[in-house]
């Protein structure tokens, strides 16, 4: 019992932190809090499910499509909207806001008008449909994949280091000719398809995905927020060890203890409180200045 | 004492006077005097909308009501809250259950609500000191989370406080007893429809102009300065001699009394208390509902607040009345809402950073100087920052803070 | 660093409570591994103009930052008015009686110069009538023109020049009505003129019966105007005297070699 915890745990986490790690670049780099990422999630689900539960094609095609989308929404989010108000972090917090309710609302008037489905239970399959164990075992080792080339891509490429320059200063950064608006959108778009592509597999490990499904339990948004404060606001490394802090507490809450079933929501929510009164820099992120 | 201020003459004496000048209604500035106008017309909404429409209108007040209890401390002290439904709904639920599940009358279920929800005001102002920026706009954000998990854990009974439960999703069952209602545990009975949907009406309202009167004397008082002042720079305050944090507390206390009130009022007005209506069906809707109108209307006004969510409820109102069938994909326009709603959120969010009041404002002083053939005044007839800029630029400095970033 | 044969002469007295408004004994601030002041003492004497002179990094800031409140010492005793307010916090000590302005200007740019220095006159209460009757108004438009802003009432910190914020500075720091209060580098910026100006309008608060501490890293404008003076460098007082003395004082000139003129 405890094994088969901690494994679900592992598998889990890997993907909290696909989804996170979105999450903290955006802020890393923009200083932006983007709300927005529970739609891109979402999205991310629905498009899985137009394209394979709609379309019937295969779910692959449809891990595919969640994706795209979520990289072409992020993308187009940042270019339509966000970059002219890039001097306003205020307006660009509720804005974020608006457009996440916009996307989650999108989806549920969308699919129950025109498509005729209950927005509440989204059809998504999981990728490999005929053992739920493999089909973890596939989402950890493709979210690693994922991790890992993030972590390839910004160390070791022109671009994702032009990334870490502009979160460091966005002045200093165009001092060395890097365009930072380019690299905001980079960002935004990679964020998108992260999560996206989180959304379609965690709509299949979990059954179907929702209109709600950013902040029903597990609540992706919710856990983003607690594993990058934990982690640290900006940090990739604090991202990924966050999110498997909170996948095994969550988990681990979940199953073991009394009546865990209710608790699947408060749980990071408590820890989230408790670190940001106690210390809100997180594990690896920087010291607030005094 | 060093901040003693010396006062010459009869200070009690000309206080009066001026008080009294300031109320007279001839003296009043044009916007002042709209602004009265508005009041009164919603007051005389009875006399020409039919007992439906009246209904139909009632959380338009509750959502103004709403609205100024977030202004009165984001807006003006530029700490932005983000789960400000968390104090709605301490409100609506705490009165509920102390009327229903413990039999105590209404009056006392409000008065209790009240303080509870102010109680909550300073659980979340007093963490509030410590961080900044964005860490606040989470923690704000988690209190209404948190709450409805509460609900739902202890949906069928919490020892002591509610003990026939908290009604998980669908809230608590029973409606409380009313302000006006039939029943005989109502503060006064009536027995026909009319009476009692004017009676729901004007209990709403009496609310509405209790909290406008309260919000507004705070904020154009003393310490309205001082809200204004931390939002600006809290180094002026405290070179001032005065304490931010008093004054930073005490606005989020304010504001959890005033939306504790306005959500006790909601469940004895005929309201229902339960999670849809007092945190909204996405769990957070009604907490980012709030911002959206007291941003569109004008933060940092109250009046702003009351504009904005009327607008806000004049869009959703318009959108659901246009039945006609959109082209290519076959559905009523109306079945879109909210997202019109939303997209013209968007729209006055990025065009009209500081809302639609003071817009308003400046547009109007420049066409009536066109009109009167006088000299149109500059584009800020008192220069200096709006409420919008102060509170952007001190979030900017706590993100940059945080990120450890080098540049402005 | 200062070696104990140079501190000896200036560094022998504790101070005591009741040796001066506004009195330091062994005052000393670290940040981390830094020594930023170093077993600092002075005492001020009330109704007098007292200038602390330095140069750029000596310490001038820190000490005051660490007296007024703006972070408290890491060590050492303040005394103010004979009262132990060691680590108070600022908005306190202005209550007791010792405002200060600021280098870096802090005004509100969000209203006119009248209401800037009409906050300083609210009081540190949450519910009251203060300012219904229109007096903070009018002792704001007394204080303006008294520090030379008679003219801008209206207009907003942004469109004054510097040495009209350096008048609303002064102008808010004196509407909390101090017995002491520090002016942290005044003259920086200034013309010749503005110069003299700013000295008349801090005699003239001298003589009302202010007590008043000039910090400076330039003396040029400071020697006329003070009574007497402190030099700090490196966190510890180096000379100690009034003005000829500083000016002949050859650890001062040493300090200020190659360095900010005399």
């Amino acid at each position: 019992m405890v094994l088969d915890t901690i494994l679900s745990a592992a598998f889990i986490s890997a993907l909290y932190a696909v989804i996170a790690i979105g999450f903290t670049l955006i802020f890393g780099v923009g200083g932006i809090l983007n709300f927005a990422h529970g739609g891109f999630i979402t999205l991310g689900a629905f498009s899985a499910y137009i394209a394979s539960g709609y379309f019937g094609l295969p779910i692959f095609v449809g891990l595919l499509a969640g994706t795209l989308v979520g990289a072409a929404i992020g993308g187009a989010t940042y270019l339509g909207v966000i970059r002219y108000v890039r001097t306003r972090p205020v307006t660009i917090l509720i804005l974020t806001f608006v457009i996440g309710f916009f996307m989650m609302y999108f989806v549920r008037v969308f699919g129950r008008e025109i498509l005729g489905i209950d927005p509440l239970n989204i059809p998504v399959d999981p990728v490999i449909g005929f053992s739920s164990f493999a089909n973890d075992v596939f989402i950890f080792a493709t979210s690693w994949l994922l991790i890992g080339a993030l972590f390839y891509f910004v160390n070791y490429t022109r671009t994702g280091r032009a990334i870490i320059a502009v979160s460091m200063s966005d002045k200093g950064a165009s001092l060395v000719g890097i365009d930072s608006e380019r690299i905001n959108l980079i960002t935004w778009v990679l964020a998108g398809a992260f999560a996206g592509y989180a959304g379609v597999l965690l709509a299949g490990s979990l059954g179907g995905g929702s209109w709600l499904m950013s902040i029903e339990p597990p609540a992706p948004l919710v856990l983003s927020f607690a594993i990058v404060i934990l982690g640290g606001l900006g940090s990739i490394k604090g991202s990924v060890v966050g999110a498997y802090i909170i996948g095994f507490f969550e988990t681990f809450t979940v199953t073991f203890a009394p009546g865990g079933s209710q608790l699947a929501g408060i749980s990071s929510l408590v820890l989230l409180l408790v670190f940001l009164l106690v210390k809100p820099e997180g594990l690896f992120g920087r010291e607030a200045a005094e | 004492m060093a901040t003693k201020t010396p006062f010459e003459g009869n200070t009690k004496e000309r206080r009066r006077e001026a008080v009294k000048e300031k109320l007279q209604f001839s003296e009043l500035a044009l916007r002042h005097r709209i602004g009265v106008y508005g009041v009164v017309l919603l007051g005389l909404f009875p006399t020409f909308l039919t007992p439906l429409e009246l209904d139909a209108f009632r959380p338009v007040l509750f959502f103004m009501m709403f609205a100024m209890s977030w202004d009165v401390v984001s807006g003006y002290t530029g700490q932005l809250s983000f789960g400000h439904a968390f104090f709605f709904a301490i409100g609506g639920y705490g009165s509920a259950v102390v009327t229903t599940q413990h039999g105590l009358p209404v009056i006392v279920g409000i008065v209790l609500a009240t303080v509870v929800a102010a109680l909550g005001g300073l659980l979340i102002g007093i963490p509030a000191l410590r961080l900044e920026g964005p860490y606040l706009s989470l923690v704000t954000l988690i209190a209404p989370l948190l709450l409805y998990q509460t609900f739902i854990l202890f949906s069928e009974s919490l020892p002591l406080f509610a003990p026939q439960g908290l009604g998980g999703t669908g809230g608590l069952p029973t409606q409380p007893p009313q302000v006006v209602g039939f029943a005989q545990d109502a503060l006064i009975t009536v027995t026909g429809n009319m009476s009692w949907a004017l009676g729901r009406y004007y209990t709403a309202f009496a609310a509405f102009l209790l909290v406008l009167a309260v919000c507004y004397a705070v904020t154009r008082s003393s310490a309205g300065t001082v809200f204004t002042a931390i939002r600006e720079d809290e180094n002026a305050v405290r070179s001032s001699g005065l304490n931010p944090a008093k004054f930073k507390i005490f606005a989020f206390v304010l504001a959890g009394a005033v939306g504790g009130f306005a959500g006790a009022m909601f469940v004895h007005a005929g309201g229902f208390p339960n999670t849809e209506n007092l945190l909204g069906p996405g769990r957070i809707d009604l907490s980012i509902q709030v911002i959206i109108m007291a941003i569109i209307g004008g933060m940092g006004t109250i009046v702003g607040a009351v504009a904005g969510a009327l607008l806000f409820a004049l869009t959703t109102e318009l959108v659901n009345a246009l039945t006609f069938t959109i082209p290519v994909l076959g559905i009523e326009f109306a079945a879109l809402d909210p997202l019109p709603t939303f997209l013209l959120a968007m729209l006055v969010l990025v065009y009209l950073p500081d809302g639609v009041v003071p817009e308003a404002i400046r547009r109007g002083r420049r066409m009536r100087a066109r009109y009167r053939g006088e000299e149109v005044p500059e584009p800020e007839p008192t220069g200096g920052n709006s409420p919008v800029q102060s509170t952007i630029q001190k979030y900017r400095e706590e993100i940059n803070d945080i990120i450890g970033r080098d540049n402005k | 660093m200062s070696t104990d044969s140079e501190r000896a002469d200036v560094e022998d007295r504790s101070y005591g409570p009741d040796d001066g408004i506004l009195v330091a004994n062994d005052l000393r601030k670290e940040f981390g591994g830094l020594v930023a002041v170093d077993d600092l003492s002075f005492a001020v004497q009330e109704g007098e103009i007292l200038g602390f002179i330095g140069p750029n990094g000596a310490g001038k800031s820190t000490t005051f930052n660490s007296v007024t409140g703006t972070y408290p010492p890491t060590d050492g005793t303040v005394y103010f008015k004979g009262e132990d307010v060691t680590g108070i916090p600022a908005h306190e000590m202005v209550k007791k009686g010792m405002a200060r302005t600021f280098q870096e200007f802090a005004p509100l740019g969000d209203r006119s110069v009248v209401k800037n220095i009409e906050l300083a006159l609210a009081p540190d209460e949450l519910f009251t009538l203060a300012g219904v009757g229109g007096e903070s108004e009018a002792l704001a438009t007394e204080i303006a023109k008294r520090v030379g802003l008679g003219d801008v009432l209206d207009q907003t910190p942004s469109e004054l020049p510097h040495a009209g914020m350096l008048k609303l500075e002064l102008g808010r720091a004196i509407a909390t009505q101090p017995d002491v209060m520090l002016v942290d580098e005044p003259f920086a910026g200034l013309s010749g003129k503005e110069v003299q100006e700013l000295s008349e309008v801090m005699e003239s608060l001298r003589q009302h019966g202010m007590t008043l501490i000039v910090v400076d890293h330039n003396m040029r404008g400071l020697l006329n105007l003070i009574d007497r003076a402190f030099v700090i460098q490196f966190g510890s007082k180096i000379a100690e005297g009034d003005p000829d003395e500083i000016k002949n004082d050859p650890k001062v000139q040493e300090a200020y070699l190659g360095g900010d003129e005399i």
